[in-house]
C-alpha cells in the first residue's frame, strides 16, 4: 500500500510517501507554497515534479492521501476520512485558524480533483487532546469572553504523544502507566498521559505556550505582549513575529540554532539557552507529575527524540520521587517514528478497508478517541 | 528603637509604629480611600492597644494622608519614632538588599517608576514627603523583589530576543518577597533548621493577588510572578498564566488598546472572571459546595484556582528537590483548609501527607498540618508584613551601625 502524507508549513507544502510499513519514505520533498497558486494545485505539482525529476517512479499512484491538519478545534476527535461533511466543518472553522485552515482545505480539494477516488484522511494535531480536563483546558479568563471567541487549551503534538504513549502502553500489557511525553520538536511540547489520556499539556490556545522552541518564546508574563506594543510602539503582527520567530534559542543565542545544536554542540554560547531550557522542562515535568500524583515513565518523540538520551537521565537525578517499594524504577525512553510515519499509519487504519490489500499499520494504529 | 512602617497601596496607607527587637506594636492603623473622591468618605482608622477610632479626613493624596496619621501619633509625646521602615513593591534590577534611603537611593528608585507605574509613584512620594518632615530620622527601603534577587539567570530568564532582555530590563523580577521572607524564616525557626540549609515551597495566597516561591538554602530561587504580578497563579482578579497569543488575540480585538487588555486581565479576569459570582475563592468555595454539581461555574472556578496552585507547587517541588516544608500563608493560605487539602492531597510521590483532621482544625497558626509519616511538613503561617519590614529595616541599621563602627575602628 501507498500513503502519501502533506503537511502545511508556512512557506511549503511538504510531502512524503510510505510504502506499506517501511518507515523510511521512498519519497520526499517540499513545494515552494509561493511558486503555486494555491495549494489546490499541490498534489499535480508534486505528480509532475515527480516524474520530471525521474526518481525511478513511473507512476505515483498513492492508495491513501494524508492530511495533517493543525487544529480541529474539540470537534475533530480522531482522525477522520475526508467527505464533504468534514470539508464543511473545516471550513466552519476557518475563523479559529485564519492561517492554516483555508490551505488544508483547498489542499483537500485539490487532492480530490487530482486524484478522484482516492481516500483522503485528515489527521488532527489538537485531537488527542480535545477531551482535556475542564480545570487544565480552561484558562482564568472571563468565562463569557472566552466562550465566545472560543479560547481555551487545546495542546498541539498529540499525533507524536498518542504514538509515543500508545508505544510504551503496549511494552507494558495490562499496566495503568503514568507517563511524561516529551515531544522535541522545534516547538517542544510536554504531556502527563495518564491511562493513555492526557491531564495536562504544556501547549495551549496556540503552539506558542508553554515550553521555550528554536524561534519560539514559549511562556512569559502575559503582560509583556501589552508592554511591547505600548513601549516600543510595535504592531501585532510585530510582536507576534518576535515571539513566534525571533525568541527561544534565537533569541537567547542569538544567532539562529537547533535543539541539536545547543545540547551536543561545545560552544560555550549555548550553555545559557540549554540552562534555560532544561530548567524549564524541569518544572514542566514537576507539574505533570503532580497532575497524576506519580510517574512511572518517560518518553521522548519527535524529530529531536535522541536527545531524551541526554535529557531522561538528567530529569530522572533531578526528580527525586518517592516510590512505593512493589514498583519498578523510573525509566525513559526514546519513539523514534517521525511525525510523517505516524500520520501515514494513523491514516492507513482509518482509511476504509476496501482500498487497500494489506493493513501494515493497523497492529501499530493508535488509538481513536 | 521604634520604627514606624508605612506599607502603601494605591489608595490606601497602612502604618504601624513597632518597638524593635521586641516586637511589640505601639499603635498602628490605616488610611482608607485616599485620592479622589469616592462613594464612601475617607477615612483614617487608628488602633491604639485593643481600641480602635475612626477619623474621617479629607486625603487627596499620600502626603496629605501622612500629614494626618502623624497628627494622630503626635497627640502621644511617647509615640516619636525614631527610624522609618517603607514597603516598596519593585526593586528594579538595581536593588537586591533592603536598603537605607539616601539621595543616591531616591535617584535610583526613578527607573523602577515605570516598572510598577501603579504602586511605586505614591510610595516614592511618600518616602520625599517623609524626608521632608523628618530630615533627621534614618528610613529604609524594604523590597517585595529583594529577595527574588536571588533567582538565578536561568530561572528569570525569558527566552526573548536580548535586546529586550538586556536593554530593556524584560526579565522575571517575582513579588510578595515581604512575606515569602517573613514565613520562610519563620518556618525555619519552627523547625530548627538552620535558615542557610532550609528548603521549601512557600504559597503566599492572598484574597487578591497570590504567588509560590521556591526556596533553597533560605534563598529565593524563583517566583511565580514574573515581570508583573500578572504571571502566574489565577488570582482574585488577575488571569495568571496566559498563552501570549491569546493577549495578542484580544489586543486584535480591541483595535489595540491596551489599556482597555490590561484592565481586562488584571480586574475582570481570574476568580472572578471566571466564576462571574465573586472574586474571593472563599465565595466561590461555598457557592461550590451549595450547588454540589462539578460542571457549575463556581465549582470549576475552584478547580481551576486549585490545579494551578498544584501544578506550580510539583513543578517548584521538582527543582527544590529536597523540601523540608511547603507554607502556607496569607488569608486564603491561613484560613481555607479546603485550599490547602485540595492542593497536598494525592502527593505522596513529593513526601507530602496532609493530615485532614489536622489541616481543617488548624485555627491557631503556626501549625503543622502534615501527618506523621509526612516527609515534608506542611505549615500554615500567618504573614505580617508590617512586622517584616519593621524587621528588616532594623537589621538594616543594626548592620548599619556595625559596619559604620567597625570603619571607625579602622
Amino acid at each position: 500500500m501507498m500513503i502519501v502524507v502533506f503537511e502545511l508549513g508556512r512557506r511549503t507544502i511538504r510531502f512524503s510517501g510510505f510504502k506499506d510499513a517501511d518507515a523510511t519514505p521512498f519519497l520526499s520533498g517540499a513545494i515552494d507554497r509561493c511558486r503555486i497558486h494555491s495549494s489546490k494545485d499541490a498534489l499535480a505539482q508534486i505528480l509532475s515534479e515527480v516524474r520530471a525529476t525521474n526518481r525511478g517512479i513511473v507512476d505515483l499512484k498513492p492508495d491513501v492521501l494524508a492530511v495533517r491538519v493543525p487544529f480541529g478545534g474539540t470537534f475533530f476527535r480522531t482522525p477522520v476520512l475526508v467527505d464533504a461533511s468534514v470539508v464543511a466543518a473545516l471550513e466552519d472553522m476557518i475563523p479559529r485558524a485564519p492561517i492554516h485552515l483555508p490551505a488544508v482545505v483547498s489542499l483537500i480539494r485539490g487532492c480530490e480533483q487530482t486524484l478522484p477516488g482516492t481516500p483522503i484522511v485528515a489527521v488532527f494535531d489538537t485531537a488527542f487532546f480535545a477531551d482535556l480536563p475542564a480545570k487544565e483546558h480552561l484558562y482564568a479568563l472571563n468565562a463569557d469572553l472566552a466562550r465566545s471567541l472560543q479560547l481555551r487549551r487545546f495542546g498541539y503534538h498529540g499525533i507524536l504523544h498518542q504514538a509515543a504513549c500508545s508505544h510504551v502502553v503496549r511494552q507494558a500489557p495490562g499496566e495503568r502507566l503514568r507517563i511524561l511525553s516529551i515531544c522535541l520538536e522545534r516547538r517542544p511540547e510536554l504531556a502527563a498521559v495518564a491511562d493513555e489520556s492526557p491531564v495536562m499539556v504544556t501547549g495551549g490556545a496556540t503552539p506558542l505556550e508553554g515550553l521555550p522552541g528554536e524561534r519560539s518564546s514559549g511562556d512569559i508574563d502575559p503582560s509583556i505582549p501589552l508592554l511591547l506594543a505600548q513601549k516600543e510602539g510595535y504592531g501585532l503582527e510585530q510582536i507576534n513575529d518576535l515571539l513566534t520567530r525571533q525568541s527561544g534559542l534565537l533569541g537567547l543565542v542569538g544567532e539562529p540554532v537547533t535543539f541539536s545544536d545547543v545540547f551536543t554542540g561545545k560552544n560555550p554560547a549555548y550553555e545559557s539557552a540549554r540552562e534555560v531550557f532544561r530548567y524549564r522542562l524541569l518544572l514542566a515535568c514537576g507539574a505533570g507529575v503532580a497532575a497524576m500524583n506519580g510517574l512511572d515513565t518517560i518518553v521522548f518523540s519527535g524529530a529531536y527524540h535522541t536527545l531524551g538520551e541526554i535529557l531522561g537521565p538528567w530529569l530522572l537525578s533531578k526528580l527525586k520521587l518517592e516510590r512505593p517499594a512493589k514498583l519498578p524504577p523510573v525509566t525513559w525512553s526514546c519513539f523514534p517514528d517521525t511525525i510523517e510515519y505516524v500520520i501515514a499509519q494513523t491514516a492507513a487504519a482509518a482509511a476504509p478497508s476496501g482500498t487497500q490489500e494489506a493493513r501494515p499499520a493497523a497492529k501499530r494504529a493508535t488509538r481513536g478517541r | 528603637m521604634r520604627i514606624l512602617v508605612f506599607n502603601c497601596g494605591s489608595s490606601s496607607l497602612k502604618y504601624r509604629l513597632i518597638e524593635l527587637p521586641d516586637e511589640k506594636e505601639l499603635v498602628g492603623g490605616e488610611a482608607q480611600r485616599v485620592g479622589p473622591k469616592t462613594a464612601e468618605p475617607a477615612r483614617i482608622i487608628h488602633r491604639i492597644g485593643k481600641t480602635e477610632e475612626t477619623h474621617y479626613v479629607e486625603m487627596p493624596d499620600h502626603a496629605a494622608a501622612l500629614g494626618e496619621v502623624m497628627k494622630l501619633l503626635r497627640r502621644d509625646p511617647n509615640l516619636v519614632p525614631d527610624a522609618l521602615g517603607h514597603r516598596v513593591v519593585h526593586g528594579g534590577a538595581g536593588f537586591h538588599r533592603h536598603t537605607r534611603i539616601d539621595d543616591a537611593v531616591i535617584e535610583a528608585l526613578e527607573p523602577t517608576l515605570a516598572l510598577a507605574p501603579i504602586h511605586n509613584p505614591p510610595i516614592v512620594r511618600l518616602i520625599k514627603a517623609c524626608r521632608q518632615l523628618y530630615p533627621e530620622l534614618p528610613q529604609v527601603a524594604v523590597f517585595d523583589t529583594a529577595f527574588h534577587a536571588t533567582i538565578p539567570p536561568h530561572a528569570r530568564t525569558y527566552a526573548l530576543p536580548r535586546r529586550l532582555r538586556e536593554d530593556e530590563g524584560i526579565r522575571k523580577y517575582g513579588f510578595h518577597g515581604i512575606s515569602h521572607q517573613y514565613v520562610t524564616t519563620e518556618a525555619a525557626r519552627l523547625l530548627g533548621i538552620p535558615l542557610e540549609r532550609f528548603n521549601a515551597v512557600s504559597c503566599h495566597l492572598g484574597s487578591g493577588g497570590a504567588s509560590l516561591c521556591a526556596v533553597v538554602n533560605g534563598r529565593s530561587i524563583d517566583n511565580t510572578m514574573g515581570y508583573s504580578p500578572l504571571q502566574g497563579l489565577v488570582m482574585s482578579t488577575r488571569s495568571g498564566d496566559l498563552d501570549p497569543a491569546v493577549t495578542l488575540q484580544l489586543l486584535a480585538l480591541d483595535y489595540g488598546d491596551c489599556r482597555a487588555i490590561e484592565k481586562t486581565l488584571n480586574s475582570r479576569s481570574g476568580v472572578l472572571g471566571l466564576s462571574g459570582i465573586s472574586a474571593d475563592i472563599r465565595d466561590v468555595l461555598r457557592k461550590a459546595a451549595e450547588s454540589g454539581s462539578e460542571t457549575d461555574a463556581a465549582d470549576v472556578t475552584a478547580q481551576v484556582y486549585m490545579w494551578r496552585i498544584r501544578k506550580y507547587l510539583g513543578a517548584y517541588l521538582a527543582v527544590v528537590g529536597n523540601a523540608h516544608a511547603v507554607i502556607f500563608t496569607d488569608t486564603i493560605g491561613e484560613l481555607v483548609p479546603a485550599v490547602r487539602q485540595a492542593v497536598c492531597s494525592d502527593m505522596e510521590c513529593f513526601g507530602l501527607a496532609i493530615d485532614e483532621h489536622r489541616n481543617a482544625h488548624a485555627a491557631k497558626l503556626p501549625a503543622d498540618v502534615a501527618s506523621d509519616r509526612s516527609r515534608v511538613r506542611i505549615l500554615a503561617i500567618a504573614t505580617n508584613e508590617e512586622l517584616a519590614i519593621a524587621r528588616f529595616s532594623y537589621n538594616v541599621l543594626m548592620a548599619d551601625a556595625g559596619a559604620a563602627k567597625t570603619g571607625g575602628a579602622a
